[in-house]
């Protein structure tokens, strides 16, 4: 037992632990790069992006001002446009439609891939190549799939299978367009979605499964009374992750439709955009955005009381 | 360990900087509102686009390239390749310049088009820019704005043959007085037929809209789409748009003029006919539908007779018709930085760059439309029967006018066209929209230095 104690050589002095005011200092000097971080790159953008919205700057003016002070007249303009009413629920649509797609798909996927199925691990790869594409080439890729002429990829199969005699024209439909939107975004982040229930579903004792199945458990009863539990923490932190990443989605709007017929796949994001940079109204697009900001802390509202509730428990 | 929920502390932030910024805290440029949220006046914006003295001073004087220049010049361009256009012509452009002033680089930098004005306005706002600029025209009023061009009135002023360039387009350019950039050659669409198709259908090529309807329609029998186009939102939908217009006796000045009704009811019979396709509608595809040979005629742009000449299999031509014989007077604009350290140089720059024959040849060549009066009649514009009917349609073409509000107006033109053409309004409805939106967006444009 004698060699397992600490050698009696060490000189005391030297491990003298700091005094509590020299810690505290100490700490603090360690969040000064983080704190700098997001004062800069966090807080100050945002604080320009308010102060914009509550004031009348055009794309001439916004270098050279006089930028005047308009109070909240920019809010009621966008709230009080009909373009933004119409983009509330058609955001609201998008976000819940691509949420579950990618929530339900996402799971599905994982398990499938998890297993020990044949072709498993092509379709692993498969994944992991899909979300290293850039958003902007994805949207291209489908753009060109579904371009509504014989060259189309989808229209030339269709017709080569005598299913269709013309072209069929999928992005100018204003319900069809927001729907293949919903479904491409919702590929394009099916894999983040996947890759994350894949680790999660790691985490799953391999043997509850097996003493359900002794039990008699099928499939269905498995997943809800086994994996669903398990997985329960990592769907919430993703749920609230691809809420925000689809609200936000901006790049297979302007690639695909440009928002259009008209502005009818606007998303709030979006006509923020078109607001700023088509419209040249950077008071009027900063407006939006800040009602877009809000309303993207308010669905992380209850996921943040989620969490705190969890650390004090 | 107790917590407390985080969403109050960043609400708190929010307000806090809300507060602030109504309290008016960003410095000199801040005009107090003293009436809640009314509108406060606007301060008058005298100080901000004036060149600085001295060299405005010199100038004039300096306008010629007999100095020894030396340094890098800096120019931003939105050619892309393989897009037709003046890409192919940046190299010799850079060669000649650099030949003719051993001390002088010159860096072309690219700039896609859609960001160009944005761009431009973002490092005009940090005080930084390019030495030379190449927007695209209508945006002139808001670039100005932004203090990124600087006036070039007293170059264009000495410059010997600046009146061999037509003055009602130059002087589109001008604003407040001040002439801020030039244009050495245009750009505008026409619609072009397909020789192939015609042929096989036994039809001459259409003089008039009954003919070209005609012949939409047999091409449409025949199994082929009659007609395509650019019917994008925003300033591409704008562009294709105002030519019918245009040549139906409408105009910016009267919006609601019902010429444009027409306009709009012929579009929505050829969707109804299946002479175009709804697909028009979902970005700039008219040039790459021509290519296929399966479109009897495209309404696309002058610049891309020269991939067309290199690519198309099937004879082509321009259609010559009442219902499309002006357009929209396009193309990209010259002006100097406003942050520019050499403003002489960069003047030299675009002076025997772009505006001498040589220059102008290069336009030719690249399938643009020279600007210059003694380039119009000359060899090699006879060389080229397309290039000249082009010609013939842009000297009776139509500036977008300056107004303060050109994005708002692009948006309207665009937005209703791209609407029509994807069948989410009637004919009826695109005219009523431009008729009620339009004036007044035309009114609060008056006004340059103010408003969004």
């Amino acid at each position: 037992m004698a060699e397992t104690q600490a050698p009696e050589a060490v000189p005391v002095t030297a491990d003298k632990p700091a005094s509590r005011s020299t810690q505290d200092l100490q700490r603090l000097a360690f969040t000064i790069p983080a704190v700098l971080f997001l004062l800069a790159f966090f807080l100050y953008p945002l604080y320009l992006m308010v102060e914009l919205a509550l004031r009348d700057v055009s794309m001439g003016s916004v270098a050279t001002g006089p930028n005047p002070f308009v109070g909240l007249r920019n809010f009621r303009e966008t709230l009080g446009s009909r373009d933004f009413q119409d983009a509330v629920p058609r955001t609201i649509l998008f976000v819940v439609a691509t949420v579950a797609l990618q929530i339900t798909l996402g799971v599905g996927l994982a398990k499938v891939l998890n297993s020990k199925m044949p072709g498993a691990q092509i379709g692993r790869a498969l994944v992991f190549f899909v979300w290293l594409l850039p958003p902007v080439v994805t949207g291209a890729i489908w753009k060109f799939m579904l371009a509504g002429t014989r060259q189309g990829v989808v229209n030339s199969l269709l017709m080569q299978f005598g299913i269709t005699d013309r072209p069929e024209v999928f992005l100018v439909d204003s319900t069809v367009a927001m729907i293949v939107i919903t479904l491409v975004t919702t590929w394009a982040f099916l894999p983040f979605a996947t890759i994350v229930f894949m680790a999660a579903l790691q985490n799953v004792p391999t043997d509850l499964y097996e003493a359900g199945r002794v039990d008699g458990a099928g499939p269905f009863s498995r997943f809800w009374h086994i994996t669903l539990p398990f997985i329960r923490p990592t769907t919430y932190v993703l749920t609230l992750l691809l809420l925000i990443y689809s609200f936000k989605s901006f790049d297979f709007i302007f690639v695909l439709t440009q928002g259009g017929p008209g502005t009818s796949t606007s998303t709030i994001p979006y006509l923020a955009y078109v607001q700023s940079f088509n419209l040249f109204d950077f008071g009027l697009g900063s407006a939006t955005s800040v009602v877009a900001v809000v309303a993207a802390l308010a669905m992380s509202w209850p996921y943040l009381t989620r969490v705190r509730r969890s650390e004090e428990m | 360990m107790k917590s407390r929920p985080a969403f109050p502390y960043v609400l708190f932030v929010l307000l806090a900087v809300i507060a602030t910024a109504c309290a008016g805290g960003s410095g000199e440029d801040v005009t107090p509102d003293e009436g809640g949220d009314d509108v406060a006046e606007e301060a008058p914006q005298d100080e901000a686009e004036e060149p600085p003295a001295d060299e405005g001073e010199t100038q004039g004087s300096e306008a010629g390239c007999e100095q020894d220049f030396s340094g890098t010049l800096t120019v931003w361009h939105y050619y892309d390749e393989g897009a037709g256009g003046l890409f192919d012509q940046i190299e010799d452009w850079k060669s000649r310049f650099e030949e003719a002033h051993p001390d002088v680089t010159v860096d072309f930098q690219y700039v896609p088009y859609g960001d160009m004005t944005s761009k431009v306005t973002a490092a005009a706002a940090a005080n930084e820019g390019p030495d030379v600029l190449m927007p695209t025209a209508p945006f002139l009023p808001e670039i100005v704005k932004s203090g990124a061009l600087q006036p070039i009135t007293p170059y264009w002023d000495s410059f010997e043959d600046a009146e061999l360039f037509l003055q009602e387009i130059q002087d589109a350019n001008v604003i407040d007085g001040e002439r801020y950039a030039a244009q050495a050659f245009t750009n505008i669409e026409g619609v072009y037929y397909n020789g192939a198709i015609l042929e096989e259908l036994g039809l001459k090529v259409p003089t008039t809209i009954e003919e070209f309807e005609s012949a939409m329609q047999a091409a449409t029998e025949a199994g082929y789409t009659g007609f395509t186009t650019s019917a994008t939102t925003g300033a591409g939908g704008e562009f294709a748009l105002v030519p019918w217009l245009v040549s139906a006796g409408w105009s910016y000045e009267e919006p609601a003029d019902e010429a444009a009704k027409e306009v709009f009811e012929r579009f929505d019979s050829w969707l109804e006919e299946g002479y175009m396709s709804a697909n028009d509608a979902t970005g700039f595809v008219a040039s790459q539908n021509f290519t296929t040979g399966d479109y009897a005629f495209a309404q696309e742009g002058n610049w891309l007779l020269g991939t067309f000449a290199d690519t198309l299999e099937f004879d082509y031509g321009l259609v010559e018709f009442d219902a499309h014989d002006r357009a929209v007077i396009g193309g990209e604009i010259m002006g100097i930085g406003s942050t520019t350290a050499d403003p002489d140089l960069a003047w030299c720059f675009i002076q025997q760059t772009w505006f001498t024959e040589e220059g102008q040849m290069d336009a030719i060549e690249a399938g643009s439309i020279p600007l210059r009066s003694d380039m119009v009649d000359s060899e090699a514009m006879s060389d080229s029967p397309l290039l000249a009917d082009y010609a013939e349609i842009a000297a009776d073409s139509v500036a977008i006018p300056v107004l303060g509000t050109t994005g708002q107006i692009s948006e309207l033109l665009g937005g209703v066209f791209n609407e029509l053409v994807a069948g989410q309004i009637s004919g009826e409805e695109a005219y009523q929209r431009v008729a009620e939106e339009m004036p007044p967006l035309i009114e609060e444009g008056q006004d340059l230095t103010g408003g969004s």
